[in-house]
């Protein structure tokens, strides 16, 4: 057992980088992603809110009435200023989609009817023109100001004004979801395991592929060859190597979600998930297989290997959901590992019983890449023999 | 009179350890000086103390009369260095490779390119000039590293063991080129645990042990210094025990050994030793296989000072 | 003696193919991989745009004003805001289905209106479809309350005429594209893996590090001459590689706005960040390359996944919890400065982070220059 003794030896040199990529994934997952996970399930329609930050200098009647009514519409927050470099990163941040600036007066001027222009000296938003968030936001402003306004002009004092504008303002349009629009609920396992392949990915190739590399120096391959210790031995033994860094890998996340989901992972459902980490393991570590073959120094196995992992979760739904992908970015997707992952994933979210089939097929995908990785390597380490021996 | 290196009270210590320990050292202009001693034994720390690589803790160093500091860009231009790991970039040629190190010598362009040509003929490169350093074999990569090394004319040449791994062939081209640049003027620092070549080339020898200088001198005068001067080696069988006082009576012999195969006797003096062991063996009609003697070497030499071989 | 230096370094460095094409290749081919997932992210879902939505008339007659109307926000112009289609009921559901209307507005017993998902364009339309619905309202409460008939006409002219009652301001002229952070971030991560050669590089400028910087420490050009050499060279490929990816990216269509001078000088501080980083890493002593490169990729992607590489908002999430490590990690500051310099139209803030920046370089470099000035060593 030389040869995988070794292994481990060299593989201990890159625990580093492997913690690195365990710590990456748990901030973003525990500390980012899966804290804004909606889990309820949509079935009927909601409006939806925006985030928006009040600054009101008139402090009265008529604006503490506009920023109640808002505030049922939409989600009121806070920031720091209203400086407008407070305001913008607020904004570009998505902190908040509008902010509000009320200058005193603003009563006075709704008592005296004033025209729209004048009114509009007196309530500004700040907001990105032109989105939709923006847009909304306006449009409820606007609908209320008006109203408000309008009612004041007929004669109404201040207070009549502002009940007639919110009598006014209840009346809604009865609004329903078409069938396919509900969604189930957004499940905490999915975006964990959705992280997880590119964490996957990069932590296989990067960890995997330069120990790899050390048996493939001409150097020690040679001197390995020329020993007594029978070649295919060497192989075996490095594919055990590997294949049980892989179960680590694969026990120590099924251990964390395990321990972070309990139940939900004790049954068919989490089966399948765990099947589907399986396989796409394989994955990761014929991948690593193959970079090793490609690449022969540390810097350029990293670069291979970010490149790969960061573009397959960005084209396969991992960092943007797929269902704002184009076609042509999900035809490419075809071609990558990730998607069918990430496609099982998304199956196992709703009800899958009558998708076992397209379940199958999405695993028999993961195998097909695993063994086309693995060819892809042989082939490329077969050339490099012949060449070393021309 | 002004030495081409002068090393004084030198100490050196890492922790513990004591490399260095109170070296003294003067090597003329024009010599080939032999650094000679065991792995271990300072060799390499005294070039790179002399080369201001490292730090010492106590002594002086002066290069043609001059201290040498970190900084001594000036008397740095007269040194060349060759050390025992080949130092060069593998993304450049043979001939980019010679022209760098030069170049960090010498900036006038013209007179760089006749000396590129010149070390690269004196290593005897000229056909690997567009190589790079990983298609060359290990006799020619040395070769370069000697041409890095020298390429730039330097007055005092520092050789670290250059012929570590070496096939015999490349090891005698370096060997004669150091000798030719000795003749073109040049001083020569030669290190090596190698005694042949030491006897070979230099001229003049310190043995180096335990970070000390014990012995110091030309061959001769090295070999003088011990009380060995010929050594005989007789094959026979079944010596009787009592044989060996009338053998330890002999003149000049000093010491007799007998491992019940071989005898072995050593003389300090005489001339005609080996005619009169002949005469007793007859005499004492004794049967023997063959004889030889030897005269002594550095090995002896190290070996009577510091009592243990150079290659243990 | 510079200029030799710079010659054979740069040589050396440009004939390391493999770790060339890949410091090349691979932010052009991560800026690909993100424009083609959500280049158009930022068009497609949040901008506005127009709604395309059926109307399926189910009571003729009952809806004449209404649909006057949807006649004038359907009108051709600026502000066009719905693009309609009369569909039968089953059509209408079809079309929603596979998405070709965004919504159906059923003209029947009472209004309705049917989206997709929960949208915030849905909630666009429903809301501007509602501001009709309490118009008319209103103005029948008006008109109930014995209002004159030119009152009436001016509350209808007020309640469709348009004029905003208030101010809209926008904040910023650039591009408000969140996602740019990610293509920002591209260039963070690439900068800091210039840290790679640097490590090399700097392994053969030390006599502790090695032969090569042996015999280079042992001739009499001047240490900060050749290390600046070393640099200036590590410097010109780095920054040629972010010009490229930078120009590549412009041509794919990412806004990142005009100002190119500002994107050069960030790419410039940017790549002697991430050389420095590496010279400081490299110049540790009793540790192997691959270790020292182990090391530069760790911190490397660190910072850059602290400035969104692998998910924007975390740059925003420190912004708010501890601001100060935003204004030391090198990546984030090179993020924020494509943005303020995208974004703002006052340069403080921009200068501010180059400030930082540069401050950083100077940093590392100054400890560089102490760690690699020419010394004797206390072992080798």
């Amino acid at each position: 057992m030389q040869v995988f003794k070794v292994y481990f030896q060299i593989l201990r040199r890159h625990v580093g980088q492997i913690f690195l990529y365990v710590g990456i994934f748990a901030v973003i997952v525990f500390g980012f992603i899966l804290p804004s996970v909606d889990t309820n399930p949509v079935e009927s329609f909601t409006a939806k809110k925006c985030l928006f930050a009040v600054f009101d200098s008139d402090k009265s009647e008529a604006s503490r009435a506009l920023i109640g009514w808002l505030s049922e519409k939409h989600e009121p927050t806070e920031i720091a200023n209203d400086r407008e470099a407070t305001v913008q990163d607020a904004l570009y941040n998505r902190n908040v989609y509008g902010v509000l600036r009320i200058s005193e007066g603003y009563e006075a001027a709704l008592a005296a009817g004033a025209s729209a222009g004048e009114l509009a000296k007196r309530v500004e938003l700040l907001t990105v023109p032109g989105t939709l968030t923006g847009e909304l936001f306006a449009t409820d402003l606007n609908r209320y100001l008006t109203l408000a306004a309008l009612s004041c002009r007929s004669g109404a004092s201040v207070t009549e004004a502002l009940a007639a504008t919110e009598d006014a303002l209840q009346i809604s349009l009865k609004t329903e979801l078409s069938r396919e629009g509900a969604e189930s609920a957004q499940s905490k396992l999915y975006y964990f395991f959705s992280y997880l392949s590119y964490v996957f990915a990069v932590m296989s190739v990067v960890s995997i592929a330069p120990v790899l590399n050390v048996f493939r120096k001409p150097e020690v391959h040679t001197r390995i060859s020329c020993s007594s210790y029978p070649f295919h031995r060497m192989n075996w033994e490095l594919l055990l190597g590997v294949f049980l860094t892989g179960l680590f890998f694969l026990a120590f996340f099924g251990g964390w979600a395990g321990i972070v989901f309990g139940g939900e992972l004790l049954c068919a459902r989490g089966a399948l998930y765990l099947l589907n980490l399986l396989l796409y393991l394989a994955v990761g570590l014929a991948l690593a297989y193959l970079v090793s073959q490609l690449a022969t120094t540390q810097d350029t196995i990293n670069m291979i290997a970010n490149t790969i992992s960061l573009g397959m979760s960005f084209l396969c739904g991992v960092f943007v959901p797929m269902k704002y992908l184009g076609d042509t970015v999900l035809a490419i997707a075809h071609f990558l590992p990730a998607y069918w992952y990430q496609k099982t994933l998304m199956l196992l979210q709703e009800d899958y019983s009558g998708e076992m089939g397209t379940i199958c097929g999405n695993f028999a995908m993961l195998v097909l890449f695993v063994a086309a990785f693995v060819a892809a390597g042989l082939v490329a380490a077969r050339q490099k023999s012949l060449r070393q021996l021309a | 009179m002004v030495y081409a290196v002068e090393v004084a009270n030198l100490v050196k210590r890492y922790r513990e350890l004591v490399a260095l320990d109170h070296f003294n050292l003067q090597i003329k202009e024009g010599e080939i000086f032999g650094l000679l001693g065991p792995n271990g034994s300072g060799k390499t720390t005294t070039i790179n103390c002399i080369l201001s690589l490292l730090s010492y803790d106590k002594g002086e160093i002066r290069v043609f009369g001059q201290e040498m500091r970190p900084d001594s860009y000036e008397l740095r231009r007269e040194i060349g260095v060759v050390m025992q790991n080949v130092a060069v970039f593998d993304e450049l040629t043979v001939e980019e490779n010679v022209d760098y190190f030069c170049g960090l010598y010498v900036s006038d362009k013209a007179l760089r390119k006749t000396y590129v040509n010149e070390a690269i003929e004196f290593v005897g490169l000229q056909e690997f000039r567009k190589f790079r350093p990983k298609k060359l074999s290990g006799g020619l990569l040395r070769r370069l590293n000697i041409a890095c090394g020298i390429a730039h004319k330097p007055k005092l040449i520092f050789f670290d063991e250059p012929t570590v791994a070496v096939d015999p062939q490349s090891r005698n081209k370096i060997l004669e080129g150091i000798e030719r640049l000795n003749q073109e003027g040049a001083t020569v620092v030669y290190t090596s645990h190698y005694m042949e070549e030491v006897e070979q080339i230099c001229t003049r020898i310190a043995i180096m042990d335990n970070g000390r200088n014990v012995a110091i001198g030309t061959v001769e005068e090295l070999k003088r210094m011990i009380k060995n001067t010929e050594q005989i080696t007789v094959e026979i069988i079944g010596l009787e025990p009592e044989r060996r006082a009338e053998l330890e009576a002999l003149t000049h012999v000093y010491q007799v050994d007998y491992d019940g195969k071989l005898l072995k006797l050593s003389y300090a003096g005489g001339n005609h030793n080996l005619e009169a062991l002949l005469d007793y063996l007859h005499g004492a009609n004794l049967c023997y296989g063959s004889v030889h003697s030897e005269l002594p070497t550095l090995n002896d030499v190290f070996l009577e000072i510091t009592g243990k071989g150079l290659r243990d | 003696m510079f200029f030799h230096n710079y010659r054979y370094a740069l040589q050396s460095i440009l004939r390391k193919k493999s770790s060339l094409i890949w410091t090349l290749l691979f932010p052009i081919a991560l800026a690909t991989f993100m424009y083609l997932s959500f280049g158009e992210l930022y068009e497609t879902e949040e901008r506005l745009s127009i709604i395309p939505v059926a109307v399926v008339s189910e009571n003729e007659g009952a809806y004449g004003e209404f649909d006057a109307f949807l006649e004038a926000l359907s009108a051709e112009g600026d502000d066009q805001l719905l693009y309609v289609r009369r569909l039968s009921r089953d059509e209408a559901e079809k079309a929603l289905a596979d998405e070709t209307v965004r919504g159906v507005i059923i003209e029947g017993e009472e209004l309705t209106l049917w989206l997709r998902e929960n949208s915030v364009e849905g909630t666009v339309l429903k809301t501007v479809l509602e501001q009709y619905l309490q118009s008319e309202a209103f103005v029948r409460g008006l008109a109930a309350s014995g209002a004159t008939p030119q009152e009436l006409l001016a509350a209808v002219e007020a309640l469709t005429g348009g004029e905003p009652y208030y101010t809209e301001t926008s904040t910023s002229d650039g591009s408000q594209d969140l996602y740019n952070n990610f293509f920002y971030a591209i260039f963070a991560m690439s900068c800091l893996f210039a840290s790679f050669t640097a490590v090399v590089r700097t392994s053969k400028l030390q006599a502790n590090l090695g032969a090569l910087g042996m015999r280079r420490q042992l001739s009499p050009a001047g240490r900060m001459t050749m290390v600046g050499a070393e640099f200036a060279a590590m410097l010109t490929v780095q920054f040629a590689a972010e010009l490229l990816t930078l120009g590549y990216m412009l041509l794919l269509g990412v806004e990142m706005g005009e100002r190119y001078l500002g994107m050069f000088a960030v790419l410039f501080l940017g790549s002697c960040v991430g050389i420095a980083q590496g010279i400081i890493i490299g110049s540790i002593p009793r540790l192997s390359e691959d270790a020292k490169t182990g090391i530069c990729v760790s911190i490397s992607m660190l910072l850059s996944c602290m400035a969104d590489l692998v998910a924007v908002g975390i740059k925003g999430l420190i912004e708010r919890s501890v601001p100060f490590l935003n204004r030391i990690n090198p990546a984030a500051l090179l993020t924020d400065a494509f943005y303020a310099l995208n974004c703002y139209d006052t340069p403080k803030r921009f200068l501010t982070d180059l400030g930082l920046l540069a401050a950083i370089t100077a940093l590392l470099l100054g400890v560089s220059g102490f760690v690699l000035r020419r010394n004797r060593y206390a072992s080798l």
